[in-house]
């Protein structure tokens, strides 16, 4: 008896020290792997959270990527956030961890323009998060000529929209303290293993949802929502002079023939397009970009070589078009301010 | 609840406890242990099955029912009796496949020709049905030919038709193989334990890691060939050959991994199948318990090729056709099938050439070109999916480029399992060994360690989007 308890503990005790070994290996595989690092909270407000000063992101499961965030916790290369004239807010899509560092919009526009961008896109922040963040961001880093605004969706959510009109719009937590933060900061694989585990039992009900496809119905209490929502958005630029640019990066597929579909909701679009308008808001539709990238190039500006084609994030190319699109439509506003200047 | 549902797990770990808790209650009373252990594990199978839809369960205990009995007649009578009673039993289980799996099919070609309408009929097929069924043919079949004895106890022929480790993709037991195993009380021990559940990991990590990366491609490329550049379709059909392998294999794998842990042995599917020399090596070493079946219960029964060149190529083709709609009811199961079957003949007729050059690495590439490219037909959606697929592969054209970086990292993967299972058979001189299996010593740390890694590797690389058991549709 006693030494079938002796064994057991021996066993136990051989479980425990394979495990931390296992572990550990775990960890070194998963730094090289797809290691994000932790999220922090934003006190500036201009996101929710940000990654902490020079976190190292790699990531091999979406793209393949190795980059170091800036010591303010983006995903900047050689920008200071001292002078900022280029605001770039956004998503995961901006924040574009998955790609080289010198291959997202915010480093390409800097080599286009001679303009400073600055970028703080960040994972999660969808269009809501950024409008309910928009005051802080330009109060953080008062930019002196433009802040773009990413979106992937059009069709809003009425509630989120008035949520965020309220100021009641919920910030997103950051673990970042306690015995969560030590577990995700020195133990790697094992946020990882929960993550897939949590991504397992919901049995990819976790992918994105294109919410282009919800049944929205565009009523007048919509349209009115919306106003609200936009004005929301331009209104901490109002008194600076500075311009807000909303550009639409929507999800183009292909159907079985290999056409193009454009999954987008015309009237949606059409709507957002005159209330941006009506409220001095530039606004940028890459469909058209992203169509002529797939029939000119066969390129879709979605996906990786270790993904589905034309799904999940943006892609070289993709960040390519729209940086090519954006300081397209900055230096022809720029033209047509110089213009007017001069008629004047 | 399929092995890649995250459900399945609480669920199986809950039945071992149980299993356990019976082998520790009755340690003393051995024959009672082993029937609560037979009727809780065919339970599980039954709650399994109708766990995606109970009507399945109505089926699978119809053709329990049926085989159970003309079983028992047959033992019971001789002479003609004994043959009435075969048949009526063999066409009865046909005719249930058939009506569940291919009457839209048949009606739909049948009126097509006689240029009349079908309305299909919106009809069940039940999960793992062909698998079953064979299962209870060969059953019967052995039965007839005393090969064995009808079992008297029906629990046995339940779980042995319900097996749920072998429910959805097989393999496809034999009774001889599985009933004696039903007879004395299979414990569950830890030496069996400890080689199953390693052998169950590397199936999850075929299965989540290899398999369902790769369908992700070869989904996106026959969805829609005509986008993608050559060299991206040529790339895919390859990729398809790798997915069907690490898929089936992997189920195969989990399947023989659970039983193993219960407590009962099912035969290896797979013998590195890559590595045949030509199409009729093929089948002898990728889904060997259909091809034995269909080799042990069709091709020598038929006559196989006994009966002069000409009998033997038509049974060759007879049975890679049937081979092929046993896949399902569709036009490019039977054409693969056909194809199947011509490759077979041309084998049969270049035989004694063929000899001479056995151990050709050429023959290696050339049997895979050729298995690979009629995957094409069998993973195509209709067969004018399949001809845009080849006819992509076959001209240079422009389109989306995607060097799918799983597929070269799966081919690294086959590679290097393939060459260390070869060098394990020639080292220990076995030439029976069928794969890699690194089984380790479960009592070392070193053992251990590595098991922990391998099963953190599967969950961090796998996909655990919505996925499917390629098999599980046939």
């Amino acid at each position: 008896m006693q030494q079938r308890i002796l064994n057991g503990t021996l066993y136990i005790l051989k479980i425990g020290i394979s495990g931390i070994i296992a572990i550990v290996l775990l960890c070194v595989f998963t730094l090289v792997y797809g290691y994000s690092g932790v999220h922090v909270k934003n006190e500036t407000g201009a996101t929710d959270y940000r990654w902490e000063a020079g976190q190292w992101r790699n990531t091999m499961q979406e793209g393949f990527a190795w980059l170091r965030m800036d010591a303010f916790g983006f995903n900047n290369t050689y920008t200071s956030e001292e002078v900022v004239d280029i605001l770039l807010m956004g998503s995961s899509q901006m924040e574009a961890v998955n790609v080289g560092a010198s291959k997202n919009v915010g480093h390409l526009l800097n080599e286009l323009l001679p303009e400073d961008t600055y970028n703080i896109g960040m994972s999660g922040h969808t269009i809501y998060t950024c409008v309910k963040n928009m005051k802080n961001a330009v109060t953080q880093y008062q930019p002196s000529e433009y802040v773009i605004l990413e979106t992937d969706r059009i069709a809003l959510s009425e509630e989120d929209m008035n949520l965020v009109c309220a100021e009641q719009y919920d910030a997103i937590p950051s673990y970042d303290s306690g015995i969560v933060y030590m577990v995700q900061k020195k133990l790697p694989a094992i946020k990882s293993i929960y993550k897939d585990i949590s991504d397992w039992r919901s049995e990819g009900l976790t992918e994105n949802n294109n919410e282009d496809t919800e049944d929205i119905s565009y009523t007048e209490e919509y349209v009115n929502i919306l106003d609200s929502f936009l004005k929301k958005a331009v209104a901490p630029l109002q008194e600076t002079g500075v311009k807000l640019i909303i550009f639409y990066q929507s999800h183009i597929a292909i159907d079985s023939e290999g056409n193009l579909i454009n999954n987008t909701d015309e009237t949606a679009l059409k709507l957002f397009e005159s209330t941006c308008q009506k409220n001095g808001i530039i606004f940028v539709d890459m469909t058209e970009d992203f169509q002529n990238l797939y029939l000119k190039e066969h390129q879709l500006p979605h996906g990786f070589s270790n993904t589905a084609v034309g799904k999940g994030h943006l892609n070289k190319y993709g960040h390519k078009v729209i940086a090519e699109k954006l300081a397209s439509v900055i230096q022809n506003e720029q033209q047509n301010e110089k213009d007017g200047e001069g008629e004047q | 609840m399929s092995f890649t549902d995250f459900g399945f797990y609480p669920k199986t770990v809950f039945l071992f406890l149980v299993l356990r808790l019976v082998q520790f209650l009755f340690r003393k009373k051995q024959d009672v242990a082993g029937v609560i252990s037979k009727l809780v594990l065919l339970a599980y199978s039954f709650y399994i099955l109708m766990y995606y839809d109970y009507r399945y369960a109505g089926v699978l205990l119809a053709v329990i029912v049926v085989t159970y009995f003309f079983a028992r007649v047959i033992d019971n009578n001789e002479d003609k009796r004994r043959s009435v009673a075969t048949t009526i039993g063999v066409v009865l289980l046909v005719c249930i496949l058939g009506i569940f799996k291919y009457l839209n099919f048949f009606a739909t070609t049948i009126c097509s020709v006689i240029g009349t309408s079908w309305t299909e009929v919106n009809i069940i097929l039940p999960l793992g049905i062909s698998f079953y069924i064979f299962s209870a043919i060969s059953y019967l079949l052995d039965v007839y030919w005393k090969t064995m004895e009808a079992d008297k106890n029906i629990i046995n022929v339940a779980l042995f038709l319900a097996f749920f480790p072998k429910l959805v993709c097989g393999p496809i037991l034999k009774g001889r193989d599985f009933l004696p195993q039903l007879q004395s009380y299979r414990k569950i021990e830890w030496k069996n334990f400890c080689e199953g559940i390693q052998i169950f990991v590397f199936g999850f990590y075929k299965k989540v890691v290899l398999a369902d990366r790769l369908g992700i491609f070869v989904d996106d490329v026959f969805f829609a060939p005509t986008a993608y550049n050559t060299g991206t379709v040529i790339l895919a059909a390859f990729t398809y050959s790798l997915q069907i392998y690490f898929d089936f294999s992997g189920y195969s794998d989990m399947a023989i991994g659970i039983s193993k842990i219960l407590g009962y042995d099912i035969p290896s599917n797979f013998n590195l199948p890559y590595l045949s020399r030509n199409v009729s090596d093929f089948w002898k070493r990728w889904h060997i318990s259909l091809s034995s079946w269909f080799q042990e219960y069709l091709y020598i029964p038929l006559g196989g090729s006994r009966k002069g060149k000409l009998r033997t190529y038509i049974n060759l083709m007879l049975v890679m056709v049937i081979s092929g709609l046993w896949h399902g009811a569709g036009w490019t199961f039977i054409v693969w099938g056909l194809f199947h079957g011509l490759f077979n003949c041309i084998n049969k007729a270049v035989k004694k050439i063929d000899k001479q050059n056995e151990h050709n690495f050429l023959h290696i590439i050339l049997t895979y070109i050729v298995v690979t490219l009629l995957w094409v037909i069998f993973r195509a959606d209709s067969m004018e999916n399949a001809m845009q697929v080849l006819k992509s592969m076959f001209t240079i054209h422009t389109g989306i480029s995607q060097p799918y970086t799983w597929s070269f990292f799966a081919y690294v993967v086959l590679i290097v399992g393939t060459v260390m299972a070869y060098r394990k058979s020639y080292v220990s001189e076995n030439p029976d060994i069928n794969g890699y299996y690194p089984i380790q010593d479960l009592s070392t740390v070193k053992g251990l360690t590595i098991f922990f890694v391998v099963c953190g590797l599967s969950i961090i690389m796998g996909y655990f989007g919505e996925t499917y058991f390629i098999y599980g549709a046939f």
